[in-house]
């Protein structure tokens, strides 16, 4: 009797995990939607930069650009999804001959593009109803950022910085997801004209008299309040944002891979703090 | 105590049977639990047709990433170890490695140039190119540093080594220079490529990679094995050299050349692996002395085994993700080296 019944029980195990596919995620902000669309269980490993709570257990494949193909092989994987980022081509080129569905998303930092790549995730994945919920939630937010954003006269000028000891200001320019984030939140970037993250010179940093600044969540627990950071950063000192004190810290993790649903739900935190008196049209 | 003198041949045979060994070993590990018996089936299949039953993701697994693999691995090392060996000879300099003469630096600065600028020119182009994008500006940069190197050393009044050497550090240090240009203007992206290249790498293996890299082997140990004899003469000094009938600036340019054309063709397949060049021709001399004609081979041979071992581990030990093998190089053979210098201080015959 008692064999039968450990029979029966190995019978609805082994269902069980037949039933899920097996899902590698290369990538911070594929992850992202992945445990947002209830997924994470399908999830066998993920890459060096998808450091999440909810997958925080999973092995690690390494870095997204760098992936070894046997040991993603190792896994027996059914799917790998990761964005244009990911590699090298011979590696993906391997696990396809290997009978592995490799989906490559686009990455831009846009929100359409977030949109479109969640469509696209909830028709491969199966999961048509969370997609359409997260996409429902996601325009309701974006729409209010933006209705948000034409109520206002004169857009602020913010500065998204990127702490180092060395004292160098480097700002982070447009095609950084730091650069979306703000734009989001109705914030003018002065480094706009700069591609990616750069290093100011002094004078080009003054020159952009940002009225306020951005910095890392990660950066910030090093300098805890503003004094300290302007006695490390002199040259805040002279900028509106340093008289006025106007520093505004938000989570690293949301700029990671992308723009992504973090980045949006940082959009609006930020949109709280600088206008404060749009905040009653957010949700 | 190494070299026996009634069968000179143990050594080389024992090394050769650790090498089979290992190659047998490289093929049948790696993160996928694939059966020894399975392995080498699989390669089977791929060779002679024969049909078994091995799934065709093992088929995959043996015969397209890890054979090809071993086989770069085996002339990668082979050409590391050959050229480090010679270098050290041409140079009198223990402390002389294939770099030395800043072909690894200026194939360093060809590969960012590759990855940083070239990475976004190069995507409208088909795979195949884009895929060997970084090797070929990696070579023609350290052929490019290898004709000035050259150029800078010989005059009218003849060709000078030690001028060589130092057109070597200086050309070293430019490109150092443009190395960290390169890094400042790069984004997160390509600073990351950029990093892990000069760790190394054997992933990039493929057919096209292993006959370069094989063709350079074997054509460096017939220049270096027919020049084996000359190189033990350069080692009683550069005038005893000439005495004895030997044009040293020729032999010596000669060498030189070749050895910046071999590090050329290794660095631009499979990223800056370090310590090889510079320790295993040392091991070698430990074990046989300073003969170049039994080092030569025995250093091509070693520095293979090294690196098989190298790649092995840089494959498993954080399975599923790879430790670029630069790193293991450097941890496994510093301090196996350090050991037996301790041991044998004085048997080093340079």
């Amino acid at each position: 009797m008692h064999k039968v019944w450990i029979g029966v029980c190995c019978l609805l195990l082994s269902f069980g995990s037949v039933a899920g596919e097996r899902i590698i995620s290369a990538g911070a902000g594929v992850t992202e939607l992945l445990i947002a669309l209830d997924k994470q269980d399908d999830l066998v490993a993920v890459d060096l930069t998808s450091r999440y709570p909810a997958v925080f257990k999973l092995p690690v494949v390494g870095y997204h650009r760098q992936l070894s193909a046997e040991g993603l092989l190792s896994l027996a994987p059914d799917t790998l999804i990761g964005s244009s980022e990911m590699g090298p081509q011979s590696t993906l080129d391997l696990l396809s001959q290997s009978g592995v569905e490799v989906m490559v998303l686009p990455t831009e930092t846009t929100t359409t593009n977030l949109l479109d790549t969640i469509t696209l995730l909830g028709d491969k994945l199966d999961r048509k109803l969370q997609a359409k919920q997260l996409i429902t939630k996601l325009e309701r937010d974006i729409n209010q950022l933006e209705a948000n954003q034409r109520k206002i006269k004169t857009a602020k000028k913010m500065l998204f910085l990127l702490l180092n000891d060395k004292g160098t200001y480097t700002a982070a320019g447009s095609n950084t997801t730091a650069h979306s984030v703000m734009t989001l939140a109705g914030a003018v970037n002065p480094a706009a004209e700069l591609n990616s993250y750069q290093a100011l010179s002094a004078e080009a940093f003054l020159a952009m008299a940002p009225e306020s600044i951005l910095v890392s969540g990660r950066h910030w627990k090093k300098y805890q309040d503003i004094d300290t950071l302007i006695a490390a950063m002199p040259l805040l000192a002279q900028t509106p944002a340093g008289r006025n004190k106007a520093i505004y810290v938000i989570d690293g993790s949301a700029l990671i891979g992308g723009l992504g649903l973090s980045s949006v739900e940082q959009a609006k935190q930020l949109q709280r703090k600088i206008y404060p008196q749009l905040s009653a049209d957010l949700d | 105590m190494f070299v026996n003198s009634r069968w000179p041949l143990l050594l080389p045979s024992f090394i050769l049977f650790c090498l089979a060994s290992m190659v047998v070993l490289s093929v049948s590990v790696g993160p996928m639990a694939i059966s020894f018996a399975d392995s080498i089936k699989a390669l089977l299949v791929n060779w002679v047709n024969w049909q078994s039953p091995v799934s065709t993701q093992n088929a995959i697994v043996v015969s397209h990433i890890r054979f090809p693999r071993t086989l770069l691995c085996l002339s990668i090392g082979g050409i590391l170890g050959l050229t480090g060996a010679v270098m050290q000879g041409v140079f009198r300099n223990p402390l002389a490695d294939p770099g030395i003469i800043g072909v690894s630096s200026g194939a360093a600065l060809g590969a960012g140039l590759g990855i940083v600028i070239f990475a976004d020119l190069m995507v409208d182009l088909p795979d195949w190119l884009q895929l060997t994008t970084v090797s070929f500006f990696a070579f023609t940069f350290a052929l490019a540093v290898c004709l000035l190197v050259y150029k800078l050393g010989t005059s009218s009044q003849g060709s000078s080594v030690v001028v060589m050497l130092l057109a070597g550090v200086a050309i070293s240090a430019i490109a150092g220079a443009g190395m960290g240009m390169l890094t400042y203007i790069a984004d997160d992206q390509s600073l990351r490529d950029l990093s892990l290249w000069q760790m190394g790498s054997m992933a990039g293996s493929n057919w096209i990679s292993i006959t370069i890299s094989s063709i350079t082997l074997v054509f460096l140990l017939v220049v270096f094995m027919s020049s084996a004899k000359a190189l033990n003469i350069l080692l009683l000094g550069d005038a005893e050299a000439v005495h004895l009938g030997i044009d040293i600036v020729r032999i010596k340019r000669r060498l030189i050349f070749c050895c910046a054309i071999g590090l050329g063709v290794a660095v631009s397949i499979a990223g800056m692996i370090g310590f090889i060049g510079l320790i295993i021709p040392h091991l070698v001399r430990l074990l046989v002395g300073p003969n170049h004609q039994r080092l030569l081979p025995l250093s091509a041979m070693l520095g293979a085994l090294l690196l098989l071992l190298a790649d092995i581990l840089a494959r498993t030990v954080m399975a599923p993700s790879e430790v670029p093998v630069g790193i293991i190089t450097a941890l496994l053979g510093s301090p196996f080296f350090i050991i037996l210098l301790l041991q044998q201080r004085s048997k080093l015959g340079i």
